[in-house]
């Protein structure tokens, strides 16, 4: 390429600045308002790439996102991106990229030696190679040299954001027709319009327009833009996806332009546009041209050679020649004239054009060659001669004259694809418009609209004739999709092979599947498909489009939900009195809880059993706040819990507490806990702790849909209520210390009763129930006060040795007395009766929820998954939760281990499961199998420790 | 002698960005009122009980003794002044009757937030597809909807342009986590 000295005058760059940018380890200078291409392309750069498959160097095509080749690796460590297009970056001072897919370097890589293995790649390599039993034997090396980019090894250290916006009217693309557009919506100032376009700045093709009229049109519609109140304009923002509902994803490059390390500003932002209306002004991407050799550098689709010149003021080269089928590039050549850019030829593979182009061309001294095709280009890192075949007017190939010609840059057009890939998203229809080649919009049930080039609006005739490949020359270096190395022989082979269907045809020969999707190599390799199959084109049909229109990084779709922002975490209210205590915290539901209390140097394991072992000696201090409280008001609030708990909730009295099991209609069991009664119309329950929302809309969804006459309300009071159970046998005596006004004696404070008093002067509710087997406590005060109840609790039980313990020995005390709980030894399928509730629900005289699911064939079926305790018989044996228990002829599983422990208080393993038809094979020896190892075990009663409740009792 | 201390949920953490503020708002005392019959007859019956003309969806009404919130079909939060809960239920409850209404004081369970500046509403549309343009969302109108993946309750007071959000106070140090990386370009 032609290194650019001066600037043409009339460019949109700062001709006075210097920016100082590396590329490939070379050190350059650019201007401000340049692209890293423009800036490239101004040095003289001509390879800027290599292809995918066989690495070939590749320059620059094109001027925005339909660039196939120059693909460049952004910075670097923290900072780099992988496959961003050189077009579509502002440079900025210091800006570092890399050329991909090359050893050592674009210029020079050594991996280009593939291409001499062309004839062994031929389209649908990969599925002819890769195929069992050898397919590993080329995973190694395809692994080490496929792949475009680099992907990031460190962390992105940029930020993105998410943000979502409402409007009446969305444009898409601020070019002449979306200006026109978003002015004429957003006359009417009641309506918000949103204008969005992906340049840098709004205008679309006229900002590389030379014509004066143009630029001064612009100018006004920008001013007016600015002036609407009403009219929100984003630029840097590409709409890459198209959703029902008029839902749009757009993706903002808010501070790129800036490089690295630019403050606190967002590097992107991820849109979400919600739109009453959208009118889609995308413009349309000019097609190449296909003949041998058409991916040399320093071919360039004529549109991006008008870009360049015009809005970046280069002149690309000395030997610029023209090569096209349509009307369209003429103007090209003819403007760059105008500007006082040389161009030598115009290549027209039509025998006749508009004679005003013609005579428009011949004074400005352009040869123009009617009638001729390239049949080859020459050159090794770039275009150096073309050869011409000019087609006799008698049609006789015999006679067909070729011509040599030197060039430095070819520019080429075959003619236009409006950019349709969001109208296809929305669902809309394309339908093939032959005059033009092209696809255009056919109809949509979406509130959309199409104008200008997207709508297949040239404004003027493009007079195009069309010609999907060069005939009579060998079709294996006629490229079609430059960026994955497809070329119209592999297309063709896969018609030979009967690939039909243009879908199939795209995976079979990569064809579209790039980075770039096909933006450039979509509608010729439909048009080389047509022709394979002998077909017309809208037979062939259309691949569709789907999200994202251009790459989008993942740091923008996950935005700034990231680490502690991952997902929300709910903290208990005494938080901060567990990171005083030591506690090891985990996620449990979406409740951040302290695993246990380890002491400085104390393994989780120790600590678990050291806290386990306190309480069942002295007293143990649980954070049970998570405990879900459910209060069920009304006057209908005692039928309504009769009918959502198997259990008699008819006989409940004032300050009594009962377990409970809750089903859904299939009988399932979903959830356990304590009712108790606070009023004749006023109950708390209980719920798992965690389940307290699901069920709270459980209850809603039956009072809300199926028994709408009952008059019921249910409040969700879990978080109202810092709860902290007191547990051990001390633990009557820590909590005797507090000024308190319940009598909290054993005779007149039972297991399973409630009382509602003060406590330190302020409002309280006890429960006497127990998870633990010992005799508990659970003691609520308004959660404001949990942090300090909590303090005083552990200072007030110093003497009595209290032990805070966490969740893990809350599980390991529960199971040496064989408590359920529900998720952990149940599954998707049990019934109560599968639990030993069997006797319960025959007593119960009302109906309740699953009852009648509980009486089919499959709730009766002897041989369900019941609850039982396991007792391996090597006292030292180790077994964990998931353990499958084997069938008696060892090929199938019987059921399986649902928790399992070692209990520092009998000194083995306890454990629990569900087995088939376990009620009635208690003592029966069964084979615990894991990991290859099998234990004998015996079916024995879940309750492990103090199965008389002595204890609990105390 | 022992006393239970009071401490807030973000125990005044806040974020302070030019354009963006947000502090908890420890001025509020909150009751649910909840209705056991929903029917159009049963909630003219307690608007008459209540003599107000309880707010409908999406609606805020400032009365005397605290603004009223619509939260559902027959439920609304009744933000009164922190620590006058149990005279505002006295008083709901004298006018109810004893049947028939659920009355709950609920403020521990929840944090309140309030967002203020001009950024407000753009740093809220980062969290929630809530339309907060002025036009679809002014002052004096109430939503329950999802932000930044949590339950809560948006809204704004009459004739205040800044944000009242009501959450679970078990998510307040997440919220505020939240608030200050969604707006560190504020």
């Amino acid at each position: 390429m032609n290194q650019t000295i001066r600037r043409l005058p009339h460019a949109r760059i700062e001709a006075d600045s210097t920016v100082e940018f590396f590329f490939d380890g070379r050190r350059y200078t650019g201007k401000k308002g340049d692209s890293l291409a423009s800036a490239l392309l101004a040095n003289g750069v001509g390879v800027v790439g290599r292809s995918f498959k066989l690495h070939r160097p590749r320059g620059i095509l094109g001027c925005g996102t339909e660039e196939p080749n120059a693909l460049v690796q952004l910075e670097s460590g923290e900072y780099t991106e992988p496959n961003v297009r050189a077009t579509l970056i502002p440079l900025y001072p210091g800006l570092v990229a890399k050329g991909q897919n090359a050893w050592p370097s674009v210029r020079f890589d050594l991996l280009g030696a593939v291409g001499l293995c062309k004839r062994l790649l031929p389209a649908s390599f990969y599925y002819k190679t890769f195929m069992w039993p050898n397919w590993r034997s080329w995973e190694w090396l395809v692994r080490r040299i496929a792949g475009l980019g680099t992907a990031p090894q460190a962390a992105d250290a940029e930020r993105y954001v998410k943000q979502n916006i409402h409007a009446d009217v969305v444009v898409v693309g601020a070019g002449r027709s979306g200006l026109e557009a978003a002015l004429e919506a957003a006359r009417d100032p009641a309506k918000r319009v949103l204008l969005i376009d992906s340049q840098e700045e709004p205008g679309g093709r006229l900002l590389g327009s030379p014509v004066p009229e143009e630029r001064s049109w612009l100018a006004n519609a920008l001013s007016e833009v600015a002036q609407r109140d009403n009219i929100t304009l984003l630029c840097r923002t590409t709409v890459n996806g198209y959703y029902d509902n008029n839902v749009l994803a757009a993706l903002e490059r808010r501070s790129n332009h800036l490089g690295p390390r630019s403050g606190n500003a967002f590097r992107e932002c991820f849109w979400r546009v919600f739109a009453g209306r959208v009118i889609l002004a995308t413009g349309a991407i000019e097609r190449p041209l296909v003949f041998p050799n058409n991916d040399r550098p320093g071919i360039m689709l004529a549109s991006a050679v008008r870009e360049y010149t015009h809005r970046y003021g280069l002149t690309l080269a000395r030997e610029i020649v023209f090569y096209t089928n349509n009307d369209s590039a003429w103007q090209v050549a003819l403007e760059l004239h105008r500007v006082g850019v040389k161009v030598d030829a115009i290549i027209d593979i039509r025998g006749a054009v508009d004679s005003a182009l013609v005579e428009g061309a011949r004074d400005a001294g352009i040869n123009h060659y009617l009638g001729t095709r390239v049949i080859n280009t020459k050159g090794r890192s770039g275009i150096r001669r073309l050869k011409i075949q000019r087609a006799p007017a008698d049609g006789d190939p015999s006679v067909q004259s070729v011509e040599s010609l030197p060039c430095e840059l070819l520019a080429i057009s075959g003619g236009w694809t409006p950019t349709l890939h969001l109208y296809s998203q929305s669902g809309g229809k394309l339908q093939y418009r032959e005059s033009d080649a092209c696809l255009i919009p056919d109809c949509n049930n979406q509130n959309i609209s199409v104008v200008g080039r997207a709508a297949g609006e040239f404004r003027g005739e493009l007079n195009l004739q069309c010609q999907w490949l060069t005939p009579d020359v060998p079709p294996e270096n006629q490229w079609v999709d430059f960026q994955y190395d497809v070329t119209a022989a592999d297309i063709q082979l896969a018609a030979r092979e009967n690939f039909v269907s243009v879908e199939h045809v795209k995976r079979y020969t990569t064809n579209g599947m790039s980075v770039d999707q096909g933006k450039t190599s979509n509608v010729n390799g439909l048009g080389i498909l047509a022709l394979a199959t002998d077909r017309e084109i809208p037979a062939v049909g259309t691949t569709r489009f789907r999200p994202p229109f251009h790459p989008t990084t993942i740091g923008a779709y996950a935005g700034i939900e990231l680490g502690a922002l991952y997902k929300p975490v709910h903290l208990l209210p005494a938080h901060k009195a567990h990171l005083t205590c030591g506690a090891s915290f985990d996620d449990y539901g979406s409740w951040q809880r302290p695993v246990c209390y380890p002491k400085p140097g104390e393994a989780e394991a120790a600590a678990i059993a050291r806290e386990a072992v306190a309480v069942r000696e002295a007293v143990g201090l649980l954070d049970y706040s998570p405990l879900g409280k459910l209060e069920v008001v009304g006057p209908d609030a005692r039928a309504f819990l009769d009918r959502v708990y198997i259990n008699n909730m008819v006989s409940l009295k004032h300050g009594a507490a009962r377990y409970g099991l809750m089903l859904n209609e299939a009988g399932i069991v979903i959830d356990d806990g304590v009712v108790v009664c606070l009023a004749e119309d006023h109950f708390l329950l209980h719920t798992t702790s965690g389940g307290a929302a699901v069920i709270h809309r459980h209850l809603d969804e039956w009072l809300q849909c199926e028994w709408t006459d009952l008059q019921v309300v249910v409040n969700n009071c879990t978080t109202q209520w810092a709860t902290m159970m007191l547990s051990g046998p001390k633990a009557r005596d820590v909590l005797q210390q507090l000024d308190c006004d319940i009598d909290l004696s054993r005779e007149s404070f039972g297991h399973m009763q409630y009382r509602e008093g003060h406590l330190l002067g302020q409002r309280c509710r006890i429960l006497r129930a127990s998870f633990t087997g010992e005799v508990s406590f659970e003691v609520s005060v308004p959660a404001r006060y949990g942090q300090s109840l909590w303090k005083i609790l552990m200072q007030r039980g110093a003497n009595m040795g209290i032990t805070p313990f966490g969740i893990e020995a809350l599980m390991l005390l529960r199971t040496e007395k064989g408590y359920l709980h529900i998720g952990a030894d149940t599954d998707g399928n049990t019934m109560p009766q599968d639990l030993g509730w069997g006797g319960a629900i025959a007593r119960k005289a009302g109906d309740f929820i699953g009852s009648r699911s509980l009486s089919l064939p499959v709730g009766l079926d002897a041989d369900r998954l019941q609850f039982t305790g396991l007792e391996l018989l090597d006292p030292k044996g180790q077994t964990i939760s998931g353990a499958h228990i084997l069938s008696a002829d060892e090929r199938t599983t019987n059921g399986y281990v649902t928790s399992a422990v070692h209990s520092p208080n009998l000194n083995r393993t306890v454990a629990l499961g569900i087995v088939a038809g376990a009620a009635q094979r208690q003592g029966e020896e069964v084979t615990v199998f894991y990991d290859g190892l099998r234990q004998r075990a015996r079916l024995v009663s879940p309750c492990a420790y103090d199965p008389e409740g002595n204890a609990l009792n105390g | 002698m022992d006393e239970l201390i009071e401490e807030t949920v973000l125990a005044g953490a806040s974020v302070q960005r030019k354009t963006l503020q947000v502090v908890e708002l420890a001025a509020f005392g909150l009751v649910r009122l909840q209705a056991c019959d929903r029917t159009e007859r049963g909630l003219a019956v307690l608007s008459e009980q209540l003599g107000l003309t309880l707010p409908g969806p999406g609606l805020v009404l400032d009365s005397q003794e605290g603004a009223w919130f619509w939260t559902a079909p027959g439920e609304w939060l009744v933000a009164v002044t922190a620590g006058a809960e149990e005279q505002s239920l006295s008083a709901l409850r004298s006018r109810l009757g004893s049947e028939g209404v659920a009355c709950s004081i609920v403020t521990d369970s929840h944090v309140v937030l309030e967002i203020s500046g001009v950024a407000a509403r753009e740093v809220l549309a980062r969290g929630s597809t809530v339309d907060f343009h002025p036009v679809n969302f002014p002052t004096g109108k109430c939503l329950l909807t999802q932000f930044a993946g949590l339950p809560v309750l948006l809204a704004t007071l009459p004739g205040r342009d800044t944000f009242i959000l009501f959450a679970d106070r078990s998510v307040g140090q997440y919220l505020i986590e939240w608030f200050k990386s969604a707006s560190s370009d504020c």
